[in-house]
């Protein structure tokens, strides 16, 4: 069984009157990849920035590979390694300067730093571009610089804030590649995410969190099985008659929905079928127009929806983030 | 054996800091150079030209000649005197002229004796006193009355007003005899020892401060702060980039000026001088703007801060008029102003052409402290705030 690389116990952390961090505990194990999801200022970064020694916890303790981080900070920087949400490169020097900076301050010189620098710029595939400006390169090339950045020495653990975010399609699985190849060579991967089907692909195990605590914590498909054993049924239909159909449905079959924006979703359990073919039935009964119905494996939206009552992007979210934001600054 | 280490290291570190913004510096090269000469061009190149310096700066004159020449020049002088640069006011004796001059009533007092207007006579024709707080205002309207005595006397000779040996009922520290060097005296010499210390102020505002928040807003700190360096030397780092930033914008200023025909009396030394009193305005500077980076999150209110701080700063220090002109108040804020202190050397250098140790250790002791007390501050208050 692999060894626990960290270990976090019971960390709290305050901004004057507001938790951001409220009890968080896991350990993260060696040479996985961990994830941590939450919406917009339920503590992710909070939670990041303690680890790395950035802010210190109000209350609680971080050990890595067993040491307590307040006693022995430079653990950290010897063994992590960090690429920021956003995306920090210089963008007035070169590749080969945004490079050069990290690796002297990672204490490197001569043919050993010229190495480095080498290695990085192969492996970000900016070989021919060292001497251009990194504010010129586009938003996948400033990412990948950014990622070899934070490998200049080599951490053993590698936190992820955020990799993917703004990024298209292509470049956002071109960067799973790069996570995963890390990953392979025994690099241990923390990351943070607001996108759920990255954690499902990319993530051994997930952490959510909400209100600064974790609401669930497991494998993917784990957490799957949290909402249902079979099938979810998502049922669409026009706002107004949300209310009635979920009435409705709770008064004839006795089956509690959720209601989600502009459907309503059922964990059907393994007579999902049967389910489907009764509620459908039952609202045509009733004359509730039904404008689509479907059924499919949970996914991490829904275990999000039954975690925290929302999806994960939906605006209720994005307004209570808001007011963690202001709350935040003062 | 450690501590060294950590000294070795704190130093390399603030290097590798340093040598990263003067990257970023270098990489903007040509903006960064126009922004910082553009600045001191324009105000020197407008005001320079305005002439006159402050208004109705009250001169008082002794006729101690009363002949048709002291009628004519007195006349003159009224005539000029229209203009609201100084006003002119006739006073019986010349020890209550003194007196005057002692208390401040008066800012410059002339005399003027029976040689006055007699081309065979050598001896002084117009005697001209003033005390040294009054020495800047004085500075800027010497010129206008020099040139009504040598213009209307012009078969006078040039020498209307020269420097006299202080008399015995002038108490010796409080006199200064105007200097022969101070008849080239104009409103453009009077500024650009202001000017100097303005853009290198203004430099250091938008030197490490500066850096420091945008490092903080786009992240840049974070990524930095993770790697084995410590507080100090990022605080070093930021520090020694400053006083880079303002060494190369005070070059340019003295260039500029050297090349608009200001001229610098001491020379050369002047020059290093300039830099010295200028490195110390800088250092303390530095410490206000590092305080400031470590309070504040967006380089928006930062700058809007540093101008707070800055430019009324600067109209207090005697840089853009004399702080003789100023109401009492004023002139109390201006007399704890650490910017009044750099002006003040620096135009002692250059137009006065004498900067003793006397006046120079405690005017540096004054800026130091200033250094001390700020950087002091901002070691003290940066801590690493990522929220």
């Amino acid at each position: 069984m692999p060894n626990d690389v960290i270990e976090i116990k019971n960390l709290v952390r305050k901004f004057g009157s507001f938790t951001a961090v409220n009890g968080i505990s896991l350990s993260i194990k060696e040479g996985e990849i961990f994830g941590i999801l939450g919406p917009n200022g339920a503590g992710k970064t909070t939670t990041i920035n303690m680890l790395l020694g950035l802010i210190t916890p109000t209350d609680g303790t971080i050990k890595v590979y067993g040491n307590d981080i307040t006693r022995h900070p430079q653990v950290i920087k010897e063994k992590m390694g960090l690429m920021t949400q956003e995306t920090v490169v210089d963008g007035d020097l070169t590749a080969e300067q945004n490079l050069e900076i990290f690796a002297e301050l990672y204490g490197m010189s001569g043919i050993e730093k010229k190495e480095a620098i080498d290695n990085a710029l192969e492996e970000a595939e900016l070989s021919d571009f060292r001497n251009a400006k990194a504010g010129s390169f586009s938003g996948g090339m400033q990412r990948r610089l950014n990622l070899v950045k934070s490998m200049m020495h080599s951490p053993k653990i590698l936190v992820l804030d955020e990799p993917t975010t703004g990024l298209d399609v292509q470049n956002r699985v071109s960067m799973w590649g790069r996570i995963r190849k890390l990953n392979k060579s025994g690099i241990t991967i923390i990351l943070t995410t607001q996108y759920l089907e990255e954690a499902d692909s990319l993530c051994n195990r997930l952490a959510v969190i909400d209100h600064g605590q974790i609401k669930a914590l497991g494998t993917p498909a784990e957490l799957k099985k949290m909402v249902s054993e079979g099938n979810v049924i998502d049922i669409s239909l026009r706002f107004e008659d949300i209310e009635r159909a979920s009435k409705v449905i709770k008064q004839k079959l006795g089956i509690e929905c959720k209601t989600v924006a502009d459907r309503i979703s059922i964990a059907a359990g393994k007579e999902d079928v049967k389910t489907l073919s009764s509620i459908i039935s039952v609202l045509e009964k009733e004359k509730v127009p039904i404008i689509a119905a479907s059924m499919h494996l949970p996914t991490l939206d829904d275990v999000f929806i039954k975690l925290t009552g929302g999806t994960i992007r939906d605006e209720l979210g994005e307004q209570q983030s808001n007011a963690s934001k202001i709350m935040w600054r003062r | 054996m450690k501590m060294s280490n950590i000294l070795t290291s704190t130093l390399g570190k603030a290097y590798v800091l340093y040598k990263r913004d003067m990257l970023i510096f270098k990489s903007n090269l040509r903006s960064n150079i126009v922004r910082t000469i553009l600045f001191p061009l324009i105000i020197l190149i407008f005001f320079s030209n305005i002439g006159a310096v402050a208004h109705n700066v009250p001169v008082g004159v002794v006729n101690n000649a009363n002949n048709a020449n002291s009628y004519k020049f007195m006349q003159s002088l009224y005539a000029t005197s229209s203009n609201g640069a100084f006003k002119v006011i006739t006073i019986p004796s010349i020890s209550q002229g003194m007196s005057e001059v002692n208390s401040g009533q008066v800012a410059l007092l002339l005399i003027l004796n029976p040689t006055i207007g007699d081309s065979s006579s050598s001896a002084t024709g117009i005697l001209a006193y003033y005390s040294s707080p009054d020495a800047s205002t004085v500075d800027g309207i010497l010129p206008i009355i020099s040139g009504v005595a040598s213009q209307f006397y012009s078969g006078v000779g040039t020498h209307s007003i020269v420097p006299i040996n202080a008399q015995p009922q002038a108490p010796d520290t409080k006199f200064v005899p105007t200097l022969t060097s101070g008849l080239s005296t104009n409103y453009e010499d009077f500024l650009v020892g202001g000017v100097i210390a303005l853009v290198a102020v203004f430099g250091t505002l938008f030197g490490g401060g500066f850096t420091l928040i945008t490092d903080k807003q786009l992240g840049n700190l974070k990524a930095l702060l993770i790697t084995p360096l410590n507080r100090a030397s990022v605080m070093l780092g930021k520090t020694i980039y400053t006083l880079t930033l303002s060494v190369i914008s005070t070059a340019l200023v003295i260039v500029i000026s050297l090349f608009l025909g200001v001229t610098i009396l001491m020379g050369l030394i002047g020059v290093v001088w300039i830099f010295i009193i200028v490195l110390m305005l800088t250092l303390g500077f530095t410490g206000i703007s590092l305080i400031l980076a470590t309070r504040v999150k967006k380089p928006e209110i930062y700058a809007i801060f540093t101008q707070t701080i800055a430019l009324p700063l600067w109209f207090l220090s005697g840089a853009f008029f004399p702080a003789a002109s100023m109401p009492t108040w004023m002139r109390l804020i201006s007399q704890v102003n650490p910017m009044t202190y750099a002006v003040d050397g620096i135009r002692d250098v250059m137009i006065t052409g004498s900067y003793p140790l006397s006046t120079a250790l405690p005017q540096l002791a004054i800026l130091a402290l200033f250094a001390v007390i700020t950087l002091g501050l901002a070691i003290k208050l940066f801590k690493v705030q990522i929220a």
